[in-house]
């Protein structure tokens, strides 16, 4: 299967763990991706924040772009990049269309979040098939976080208060995704550089609940969320009194490793909390 | 947070925008749109305090929270002069320019910070050499019809 790909500026950086798992398990999944040519930044939240017209016309730019490619779908890994998307086309599908420089192609590919196109039920068989190693023992929560889901009119997503497509994945590769009241309720990441303070009571409050449900470790699919929780832990267990240890994993890098595809060390190890010892003690990792 | 949510949509509705554009309420705001989401009146929430937010720039009104703006500022000047953002630039740039770091400096902890940048990049996170685009001159006129603000400095703003 072909599909049109737009990684976003993160992938290509301090999201590149992302991004390799993403081209990991696409080669085991038999889907093809076709990058965007000259794509540009989707604008996040600052765009959003201080400059709506260009929030929307440099996602706008991208969706013309991605026009010209003949693939009917269009994955997008990253959420805030999938949220400006949708936004765009939105916006400028509607009435509101005239206030900006631009016009839409008619002809744009579906818009998918990466996890909600991996949790269909068609990638879910080709998922199961090519398993060799079930995560079995593996007890994590997943984490949606905001941009995938909300605001339902934009994103199109019917479950935005209590999402499955993480969950689904788990379960399908063998491991267990426990029920926790957290799956959307913002982490702050859009604020981790400028007010660290509110992060960590966001954050903190997430590790806590984790760890009272049970969970061994946060499942994500979002690279400003994995960021944010991955690599403040011990601050923000000094912040709330605790000890806090959770691997935080993509989604992509749990399928990789079910899959046993060749390349999941070198993702794993580009995180900062140790993400091996868990998978050592449930028997889950082999390497020399 | 100096205003509620609701307060902010009241005073904008009673018509007190010195209020409103000054508050800090409109800056901390995280956009997680939870709020737009479950609002029983379709109030568009987040999208409000974002449209506030581009007011008060545009009008010049200090902002409360100077380095949210200097971090948003900085990002977009990032992406006009590459196409995409280069985090590898964006992030020191911010540190240095927000007096982010400075406060790190004198709360003793900027070590904290080095170090977690020098273990991006031994982890390969923080890439040599950034991807430009070929398209950058539309970027920049998409990027370049707001009037640049001169932002003044965070020091002078945050009392």
């Amino acid at each position: 299967m072909k599909v049109t790909y737009y990684p976003g500026c993160s992938l290509e950086g301090t999201a590149k763990d992302y991004a390799e798992s993403i081209l990991g398990i696409c080669l085991s999944l038999d889907i093809q991706l076709e990058e965007i040519p000259d794509w540009n930044c989707c604008g996040a939240t600052a765009a959003h924040s201080i400059d709506h017209r260009a929030g929307i016309e440099l996602a706008g730019r991208t969706l013309n772009l991605a026009a010209r490619l003949p693939h009917s779908d269009m994955l997008v890994p990253c959420p805030m990049c999938f949220n400006r998307l949708k936004t765009a086309a939105w916006t400028l599908n509607h009435d509101s269309s005239s206030r900006y420089d631009m016009h839409l192609e008619a002809s744009l590919p579906k818009i998918w979040d990466l996890a909600n196109f991996l949790a269909s039920d068609p990638m879910l068989k080709t998922t199961a098939k090519n398993i060799s190693k079930p995560l079995e023992g593996l007890k994590v929560v997943s984490y949606y976080g905001c941009m995938a889901n909300r605001p339902p009119e934009i994103t199109e997503a019917t479950d935005f208060e209590n999402p499955q497509a993480l969950d689904r994945i788990i379960q399908n590769l063998g491991a267990t995704a426990i029920p926790w009241p957290y799956k959307t309720d913002c982490c702050g990441a859009s604020q981790v550089l400028s007010r660290p303070d509110i992060v960590s009571r966001l954050v903190g409050k997430l590790y806590d609940m984790a760890q009272r449900v049970g969970a061994q470790a946060i499942v994500v699919s979002c690279q400003m969320c994995q960021a944010n929780l991955d690599m403040h832990q011990e601050k923000i267990g000094a912040d709330w009194g605790k000890r806090f240890s959770f691997p935080v994993y993509y989604f992509t890098e749990l399928i990789g490793l079910a899959h046993d595809v060749a390349g999941v060390e070198k993702w794993l190890s580009r995180h900062i909390t140790d993400p091996f010892s868990l998978l050592k003690r449930l028997n889950l990792w082999n390497s020399p | 947070m100096d205003l509620y949510p609701d307060e902010v949509i009241r005073l904008v509705i009673i018509g007190q925008p010195q209020t409103v554009l000054s508050c800090h309420t409109i800056w901390v705001c995280a956009a997680c749109e939870t709020c737009t989401t479950r609002c029983p009146n379709d109030v568009k929430i987040a999208e409000l305090m974002d449209c506030l937010k581009e007011m008060a720039v545009q009008k010049s009104i200090p902002c409360p929270q100077p380095q949210i703006l200097t971090l948003h500022d900085g990002f977009l000047k990032n992406v006009k002069r590459w196409g995409r953002v280069f985090e590898t630039t964006f992030l020191p740039q911010y540190l240095l320019r927000s007096g982010e770091f400075l406060r790190l400096w004198r709360a003793r902890t900027w070590r904290d910070e080095m170090k977690l940048g020098w273990q991006m990049s031994r982890k390969g996170r923080f890439p040599m050499l950034p991807k430009t685009i070929r398209g950058k001159k539309e970027v920049r006129k998409i990027l370049g019809r707001h009037k640049q603000k001169k932002l003044n400095s965070p020091r002078s703003q945050s009392k």
